[in-house]
């Protein structure tokens, strides 16, 4: 699911754990709302909560949170710095 | 993973969701009634203070019936870890943010047709028309726009 150039992979994630949305809730101290509008793409969470969900689902945050592609890279923005 | 836990959780936050209802109720039956009081201050009196009191013992026991039909026994003890993850849940607070942006635009927009609304009203009474308007306007929009985006979404497992 995809929100604000965020793009993620929660609901695999979680479901290759075989968790319920309550069960990634309780693990990650918020209520079942929020897993469901992360899910849903409703919500872009706070670096906290992206934190405390791939620490409960025991992955990186990169596997479960990622950019759009259409999002210029950094190499894409910054030219190679010259160097006398 | 117990269930007794997501279970909890989840009726302190339907708790907290009808809590929410019962104060937009609240609001709008004090606020209209305070407004009565200002536009037809010389009618009100006597109904109003019976009224008045009415609503605190109805609210009391309104709230009181909608804890233990909610919670049915469980105590709120806001030092629980599910009762901190709904008061701390970033889905309610990010809709709260929401909502307070959206009822301040509304608070300020209204205030030329509310001045317009009670301009005929003497000073003293238009003031207080005026703050009690913008008081139920600014809470019922807060609390029902948080409602509203807080309703259950359809993707839920």
């Amino acid at each position: 699911m995809s929100n604000d150039g965020l793009r993620n992979t929660l609901k695999v994630q979680r479901a290759m754990r075989d968790l319920t949305q309550a069960d990634l809730a309780e693990l990650a101290g918020v209520t079942r709302r929020s897993v469901n509008a992360i899910e849903t793409g409703h919500m872009v969470p706070s670096v906290l909560l992206a934190l405390k969900l791939s620490r409960a689902l025991g992955t990186s945050i990169d596997t479960i949170f990622s950019l759009d592609d259409d999002l210029p890279r950094h190499s894409e923005i910054l030219q190679p710095v010259q160097v006398r | 993973m117990s269930e007794s836990i997501p279970t909890r959780s989840e009726r302190y936050l339907r708790y907290s969701q009808r809590n929410m209802v019962a104060l937009l109720v609240l609001t709008v039956v004090v606020g209209a009634l305070c407004l009565a009081m200002a536009f037809r201050v010389d009618a009100a009196p006597r109904w109003l203070v019976q009224g008045g009191a009415l609503i605190g013992v109805a609210a009391a026991i309104g709230l009181g019936a909608l804890k233990s039909v909610t919670l049915r026994g469980t105590r709120w003890d806001p030092k629980s870890p599910e009762v901190q993850a709904v008061m701390r849940d970033e889905w309610r607070r990010t809709n709260m943010d929401r909502a307070m942006r959206v009822a301040f635009v509304v608070v300020l927009t209204a205030q030329i047709p509310i001045a317009l609304l009670v301009a005929s009203l003497p000073s003293l009474r238009a003031t207080m028309a005026m703050a009690v308007t913008t008081l139920t306007l600014g809470l019922a929009t807060l609390i029902a726009l948080y409602l509203f985006l807080s309703r259950q979404q359809k993707d839920v497992e």
